[in-house]
């Protein structure tokens, strides 16, 4: 299950990193996920999603909302390992991690 | 009356007498079952100062309105006691069949007082009473019990408790087995052992009688349909050893005795390696649909040479997340074979893991600072990662041999025993090892271990969940967070009443407006949502007021003297201190958000609207 990006754009692009854990990453058979976007695309985690989506069409439906942007209730993304993101439409920085895991916490 | 029988079981075994006693209305509906109403009758039966070893001390087991219908996850009882670890409050809960038949068996709780003259086991059949000699049971396992005692009498439909070689050597962390599920946390197997009680089995034939059986049923099907959605998918998936790899990305795997926070093995260990390479299925507690229990096997054989005495593991064997994180990363030990092992021996033993491995990661570290050597371990290395060490250790403890006689007392004994200021590095809080959640990365349920009546625990105050979501900041303490703690300690007294699992928590979209209608269905009363919310607060009151007269002060809501000196000193909160002002700055809003004295203590005003007072017990 090793890291896989999506095929470079052309034009100048920057790179996200979407790290799975628990069931996202069972049902992509892969750790982390690299997105690229054009470096003229206003970076969110909205758009981040879609990326991974077509990158990982398994997630579509049990993780992912039909139509990539949204998240299933019962997973949440967390930015760099610190917070939690509540607006998915917010901007990320450059250099932002993501990680893609289930909200339920606990046992 | 509906969803009760009403009946109290209480059996003397000083004696080898059992009664029957009335349950009132009023009572059951002020503390309605589960830790409510086995707190309520701790807090009658147990005299102030009385020795958890001793015959004074109640052994108490507790049903609820709800366990005998088709609410999922239902299937659930209560025990309390004084506890042995903590000196306080302790209750833990199990799922099994044994809780529907003991509600069949028609009574609502047993209080067990008193202590045998020799090994006993009793049998309960509707109510009536047997008592047994149990002599012959001594130094099983409790699945062996179990199947010993079905096979010398003749039914194999009794549902059986039982206690292992732990519980019969007081083991201050022992537990109560049932179908292979534990009463886990606070020793109430080690008070059971002193009872020279080594197991309970129970048959009934009496239903639950439902008020309204056809809305009920309506009301369970929705239930049920929420439970098989988004709001349980990680624990019928993955279960919860998935928490494991996340929390060390996030900085609050406990690790080598809290000294780090994130595991270099982690992926070794993970949820995911268990869910790819060991899970052999997935089974559900009785009157369960969710389906969290995973079991495992190891992938090569038992390499356990020092143990020979014991049984091998089963084919299969349990582990939550809890029991992965304390005999893993906890210990350092990156060996999930050995993990699986360890989880099936603690079970065969009639150990908490938790404690067990809190302990265990508390002698490692002595031994690493010299303060302990292989003299007092029998030649053990005790080192964090060592492997070899832990199954026999395991053994040590259940049979208190060797160095396992220092550490069956669990952390905070043995750190006064061995001195030299190793109570430094005892992680527990009130004497109760801490679970697998990091204080100092997540602050509010650094308040919640803190406060916790049964000491460090996860569960009746589970507010990390404030910490895991985007609604605020979990490295940052504000007084604020008391009013979540409280909250969620209400709610979880409710849920823990009603006896629901917590893995269907969030199956409620109005939590106490729907919990509400289900005990309205079973019982016939008219329940509204404030009289639920005014139980849960009751009923935390309750076993904070059990505590204060067991001679609880401010000083025990504390945490271990490592998270509050102590920078993190890795992951993604390096650097991030939980101060001791903080700690106060939380306690205080705790308190507040309480209605409490700052010093902790409950106004006699607030007993009395609360019911508390004695006048209204």
């Amino acid at each position: 299950m090793e890291s896989r990006s999506a095929t470079r754009p052309a034009a100048p692009s920057q790179s996200w990193t979407v790290e799975l854990y628990g069931y996202p990453r069972l049902l992509a058979a892969r750790k982390a996920v690299t997105i690229d976007l054009p470096a003229d695309q206003p970076a969110t985690a909205t758009v981040v999603l879609a990326g991974l989506a077509a990158l990982c069409p398994a997630l579509v439906g049990p993780v992912v909302e039909a139509g990539g942007s949204r998240l299933v209730d019962g997973y949440v993304l967390n930015r760099n390992g610190r917070s939690f993101i509540a607006d998915l439409t917010q901007p990320l920085a450059p250099g932002d991690v993501l990680l893609l895991l289930a909200s339920q916490v606990g046992g | 009356m509906f969803g009760y029988h009403q009946r109290l079981l209480v059996v003397d075994l000083s004696h080898g007498r059992a009664t029957v006693q009335p349950l009132t209305e009023a009572t059951l509906r002020r503390f309605l079952g589960g830790v409510g109403l086995a707190a309520f009758l701790l807090d009658r039966e147990c005299p102030a100062g009385a020795d958890p070893f001793g015959p004074e001390n109640p052994l108490i087991l507790a049903t609820s309105p709800l366990v005998g219908t088709n609410v999922t996850t239902s299937a659930r009882f209560a025990v309390a006691t004084r506890s042995p670890l903590t000196g306080l409050i302790g209750d833990s809960l199990s799922s099994s069949f044994l809780a529907l038949e003991f509600k069949r068996a028609g009574v609502d709780a047993l209080v067990i007082r008193g202590q045998a003259a020799r090994p006993t086991y009793l049998t309960i059949r509707d109510g009536v009473v047997g008592f047994h000699d149990a002599s012959h049971l001594m130094g099983k396992s409790p699945t062996a019990t179990a199947a010993a005692i079905r096979a010398e009498q003749d039914n194999r439909a009794l549902r059986v408790a039982a206690i292992g070689i732990a519980g019969e050597r007081r083991v201050r962390f022992a537990t109560i087995s049932s179908d292979g599920r534990h009463a886990g946390r606070t020793g109430s197997g080690a008070v059971m052992g002193a009872k020279r009680l080594k197991a309970i089995a129970v048959e009934g034939t009496r239903p639950t009688p439902v008020a309204e059986p056809s809305r009920l049923k309506q009301a369970q099907a929705r239930l049920i349909e929420r439970s098989l959605g988004p709001a349980t998918a990680k624990y019928r998936t993955l279960g919860t050893p998935a928490n494991l790899l996340t929390f060390s990305r996030l900085g609050v795997l406990p690790t080598r005795n809290f000294q780090r926070s994130t595991f270099d093995a982690a992926e070794a260990v993970s949820g995911e390696q268990l869910y790819d390479r060991h899970l052999t299925r997935v089974v559900h507690c009785a009157s369960c649909t969710v389906g969290c229990e995973h079991l495992y096997r190891t992938l090569a054989p038992p390499s356990d040479g020092a143990s020979a005495s014991q049984p091998p593991p089963p084919d299969d064997a349990r582990l939550e997340y809890e029991t992965l994180f304390a005999l893993s990363s906890l210990l350092g030990i990156a060996d999930l074979d050995l993990v699986i092992q360890a989880a099936a021996r603690c079970d065969a033993l009639g150990i908490d893991s938790i404690s067990a491995g809190g302990t265990i990661a508390w002698a490692m570290e002595c031994f690493e600072r010299g303060l302990l050597t292989t003299r007092d371990t029998g030649g053990l290395e005790l080192r964090f990662g060592n492997g070899a060490t832990l199954l026999p250790l395991l053994d040590q403890i259940a049979h208190r041999t060797s160095l396992g006689e220092v550490l069956a007392e669990g952390s905070r004994r043995a750190a006064e025993l061995l001195g030299a200021g190793s109570a430094a590095w005892a992680m527990h809080v009130k004497g109760l090892e801490l679970p697998g959640y990091e204080p100092r990365g997540l602050k509010t349920m650094a308040l919640g271990l803190a406060v916790s009546p049964r000491g460090a625990c996860h569960n009746r105050l589970p507010v990390y969940e404030a910490d895991f979501s985007p609604n605020l900041d979990r490295f940052r303490a504000e007084a604020a967070r008391g009013a979540l703690a409280a909250a969620s300690e209400d709610s979880t007294a409710v849920l823990d009443s009603l006896m629901l699992c917590k893995f269907i928590r969030h199956c409620f979209d109005d939590f106490y407006r729907e919990t509400a209608d289900l005990l309205g269905l079973v019982t016939g009363w008219d329940v509204t949502a404030d009289e639920l919310r005014a139980a849960g607060e009751r009923i935390s009151n309750l076993r904070k007021r059990f505590n204060l007269r067991q001679g609880w002060t401010r000083a025990d809501d504390t945490l271990p003297a490592r998270l509050l000196d102590e920078p993190l000193s890795d992951g993604v909160g390096t650097g991030t201190h939980l101060t001791r002002d903080e700690l106060d700055l939380m306690i205080a809003g705790y308190y507040q958000a309480r209605g409490w004295r700052p010093d902790g203590t409950i106004p006699e005003e607030r007993l009395r609207a609360l019911g508390l007072d004695e006048a209204s017990l």
